[in-house]
C-alpha cells in the first residue's frame, strides 16, 4: 500500500464534464481497491471475522469443553489445530478469542471516539482561550498516565471484568481523538464554507455536525482504525496479565498466558493465537494506512 | 430619517462604527459609515483593500468575529426593523431568508466534502417548509436560475468538478435560495477570470431585476461599478468619502480620492500615463486627526484639511462628498 502511492492522486478528476455518478463512495473505493495489499487485507479480515462470529453454526466441540482424554494433541481431523493441556479444540477457542478480542478492542476504541472527539470538535471550532486551554491540559494529564497503569488501576477499583479494563484503554485512547478532532476543526474554522453557512442563517450546531464533521472525518477514519488494532494489542496485553478475561472463557491474551508454561513442549499453543494476533493487527494497520491515503486525497482541507 | 422616507429604503446603515476590540482597548477600523439602499437599487462600495467595505458587509449580517471584532456604535436597519437589537436567533432566520450574501472567492466557500445539492438543500430546508422533494426541485430550479447548464447532472456535482465561474452560480443559487430581499455580494468577481466577471455581473444585475432584490457590490473595481451600479460610495481608509449615483461619479467626482482613482483608471485611445496615488492609505489606530485622504490629496492645505475631520455633507441632489473643498474644487471625472 505504501509503495504504490496511486491513491493519493485517484481523486476525481476536475475535468469539467466529469459524470456526477462519480460520486466519492465510488471515487474512495476505487483508489482503496488500487492498494493491492490493503485490498488482500481487508478480504482476509473479512474472512477471519465472519469466521469467528459465525463459529458458533461450525460444527466445531464448544470451546470451554474439556475432554481430559485428549491433552495436548497435535492437529487431526477431530482437532484440526489440535487440543490444549485440558483437551479443549484449540479452533474453537482460537475463534471464540477472536470474537472477544474484536469486541473488547472495538469497545475501547468507542470509548475514546465518544470522550475525544466531540470535546475536540467543540474546543477546536469554538473554544476560547480558557476552555479550550482546560480541557486541553486535562487530556495532557490524562495522557501522561500510562494505558496499562491505568487499566489495573480500574480494574483493581471496580473488579476484574473485560469491560471495565477496556473502558480504561479507551480513556487511555481519548486524548489523540482528542488532539486529532482539535487540531482538525481548528483548521475548519476558518475556511470560508464556515462562515458562508453562517451566512445562510444555519445553526452552530447544524455547522459542526455537517461541515466540521464532514471534513475532519479522514484523519479521524485513519485513527480510529489505527487505534481499534492497539485495542486488539491491549486486550491480549491485559488479559495476559490476568487484568481482562477470566478464566475459563477463552482470549487471545490468556491462551498466550496459559500456553507460556507450555512452551517446550507444545509451541504450537502459543504461536497459534500469537499469529492470530498478528494476522489481525497486520490486516487492520494496512487498512489503517490505505484509508488514511485515500481519504486524505478528499475532504479534508486542502 | 423621515418617516416616510423608511418605506422606500430596504437598508439604512446608520453612524455605523466598527473597531478593533483587543487588550489594549478599541481600535476604530470603520468610523460613521452611512449608507442607504433603496429598494430594487444596486449599490457599488468601492475601496481599496483594507478601506473596511468588507467589513461593513460582515457587520450588516453581524457576522463579525466578535472576539476581536465588533460593532461598537450605529445601527442597521432592514426596513425599518434594527438588526444590531436582534436576537442571534432572530438574526439566524435574519441571515439567508431576509439577505443573502455572496463571497469572494467560490473555491473556497462551498465546502468541498458535500455535493452542490446537498448545500442548496440545507439552506432551503433551514428556512422553508419544503419537504425533501420538493426542495430538490426547487433546488434544480435554481441551478437553472443562474445559468447551470444540465442541472440534474450538477446537482450532485461535488464543487472541485465545477468550473470557478460555476461555483460562483452556485453561490448565488444558495444565497438566493429563499429569495431575500437584499443581496450583498462581496467582491464577487475577484477570483474570476475577466470572462466569467462579466457573466457573473450580468446574472447578478439580472435576477436582482427579476426577483426585486436591493443589492450591495463591494469591489476594488471601478469597472465593476461602472457595469452594473446605480449608485455608489467610495471608502477610504474606513470612511465613506463620496456617494452619488454612478454617472455623477464618473463624470463629475466631488472626492479628491475619487479623482485620482479614475484618473488611474486604464483608458481607451487616450494617451499619455495611468497616474498612481502616490503614498499608502492610513492603517487602522493611525488614522490623522484631520481629512484621512490629506497626506495624499494634491489639493490639500494646511491649515483647513488636516486640523479637523471634514464631515460627510451633501453636495447636490443626493449626492454627498467629504472634502472641504468641493466645491471650490473643479475635479476631472472620465470624458473630460
Amino acid at each position: 500500500m505504501i509503495a504504490d502511492g496511486f491513491g493519493v492522486t485517484a481523486a476525481p478528476s476536475p475535468v469539467a464534464g466529469t459524470p456526477a455518478d462519480d460520486s466519492w463512495q465510488v471515487g474512495t473505493w476505487r483508489s482503496f481497491a488500487r492498494h493491492r495489499a490493503a485490498l488482500v487485507a481487508l478480504v482476509v479480515l473479512v474472512l477471519v471475522v465472519l469466521t469467528s462470529l459465525l463459529a458458533p453454526l461450525l460444527e466445531l466441540p464448544a470451546p470451554n469443553l474439556v475432554n481430559l482424554l485428549v491433552p495436548l494433541r497435535g492437529p487431526s481431523w477431530g482437532h484440526l489445530l489440535g487440543t490444549d493441556q485440558l483437551g479443549r479444540d484449540e479452533l474453537a477457542r482460537i475463534l471464540a478469542a477472536t470474537r472477544i478480542s474484536l469486541w473488547a478492542a472495538l469497545l475501547a476504541t468507542v470509548t475514546g471516539v465518544i470522550i475525544g472527539v466531540p470535546l475536540g470538535l467543540l474546543t477546536g471550532f469554538r473554544g476560547g482561550r480558557i476552555m479550550d486551554s482546560v480541557v486541553s491540559r486535562t487530556f495532557d494529564c490524562l495522557q501522561s498516565i500510562p494505558a496499562l497503569i491505568l487499566a489495573i488501576a480500574i480494574v483493581a477499583a471496580l473488579g476484574r471484568q473485560l469491560t471495565y479494563a477496556m473502558v480504561a484503554v479507551g480513556i487511555a485512547f481519548s486524548p489523540t481523538f482528542y488532539r486529532v478532532s482539535r487540531a482538525a476543526a481548528a483548521t475548519v474554522a476558518g475556511e470560508s464554507y464556515i462562515e458562508a453557512s453562517r451566512s445562510m442563517g444555519q445553526r452552530t450546531a447544524k455547522i459542526v455536525t455537517t461541515h466540521v464533521l464532514g471534513n475532519v472525518s479522514a484523519p479521524l477514519i485513519a485513527l480510529t482504525s489505527t487505534t481499534f488494532a492497539f485495542g486488539i494489542l491491549a486486550e491480549a496485553a491485559l488479559s495476559y496479565l490476568g487484568l481482562g478475561v477470566q478464566p475459563p472463557q477463552a482470549s487471545l491474551g490468556t491462551m498466550l498466558s496459559t500456553a507460556a508454561d507450555l512452551l517446550n513442549s507444545s509451541p504450537q499453543l502459543t504461536i497459534e493465537p500469537g499469529l492470530m494476533i498478528m494476522l489481525l493487527v497486520l490486516c487492520i494497520s494496512v487498512i489503517a494506512d490505505a484509508l488514511g491515503d485515500v481519504t486524505s486525497g478528499h475532504g479534508s482541507p486542502r | 430619517m423621515a418617516p416616510g422616507s423608511a418605506t422606500t429604503l430596504a437598508l439604512e446603515v446608520e453612524a455605523l462604527t466598527v473597531a478593533f476590540v483587543g487588550r489594549r482597548g478599541q481600535v476604530p477600523i470603520v468610523t460613521g459609515t452611512d449608507l442607504t439602499l433603496a429598494r430594487r437599487e444596486i449599490l457599488g462600495v468601492v475601496g481599496e483593500s483594507g478601506s473596511g467595505k468588507s467589513l461593513t458587509s460582515l457587520a450588516i449580517m453581524r457576522l463579525l468575529d466578535t472576539s476581536s471584532v465588533r460593532i461598537v456604535e450605529g445601527s442597521v436597519r432592514l426596513f425599518g426593523r434594527d438588526l444590531l437589537t436582534l436576537s442571534e436567533r432572530e438574526m439566524r432566520s435574519v441571515r439567508g431568508r431576509d439577505i443573502g450574501m455572496i463571497f469572494q472567492d467560490p473555491m473556497t466557500s462551498l465546502d468541498p466534502a458535500f455535493t452542490v445539492g446537498y448545500q442548496i438543500l440545507s439552506v432551503l430546508r433551514r428556512h422553508t417548509d419544503l419537504g425533501r422533494s420538493a426542495a430538490r426541485q426547487r433546488a434544480l430550479e435554481l441551478l437553472a436560475l443562474v445559468g447551470i447548464g444540465d442541472p440534474r447532472r450538477r446537482i450532485d456535482s461535488y464543487p472541485h468538478q465545477l468550473s470557478g465561474g460555476m461555483r460562483q452560480r452556485v453561490m448565488i443559487a444558495m444565497a438566493i435560495a429563499c429569495e431575500p430581499k437584499i443581496l450583498i455580494a462581496d467582491e464577487p468577481t475577484t477570483a474570476l477570470d475577466a470572462t466569467t466577471q462579466a457573466q457573473i455581473l450580468e446574472l447578478i444585475r439580472q435576477l436582482a431585476d427579476e426577483l426585486h432584490m436591493s443589492t450591495i457590490i463591494t469591489t476594488h473595481d471601478l469597472g465593476v461599478v461602472a457595469e452594473v451600479c446605480d449608485r455608489v460610495a467610495v471608502m477610504y481608509a474606513g470612511q465613506i468619502v463620496e456617494q452619488a449615483s454612478t454617472q455623477q461619479l464618473f463624470y463629475h467626482p466631488k472626492h479628491p480620492y475619487t479623482e485620482r482613482l479614475l484618473l488611474g483608471l486604464p483608458r481607451i485611445g487616450v494617451a499619455g500615463q495611468m497616474v498612481g496615488i502616490p503614498g499608502q492609505p492610513p492603517r487602522a489606530g493611525s488614522f490623522p486627526p484631520g481629512c484621512r485622504f490629506a497626506p495624499r490629496c494634491p489639493y490639500a492645505l494646511v491649515p483647513r484639511c488636516v486640523e479637523s475631520l471634514p464631515p460627510l455633507r451633501d453636495v447636490g441632489e443626493s449626492r454627498s462628498a467629504r472634502c472641504v473643498r468641493s466645491d471650490e474644487l473643479s475635479l476631472t471625472g472620465i470624458g473630460a
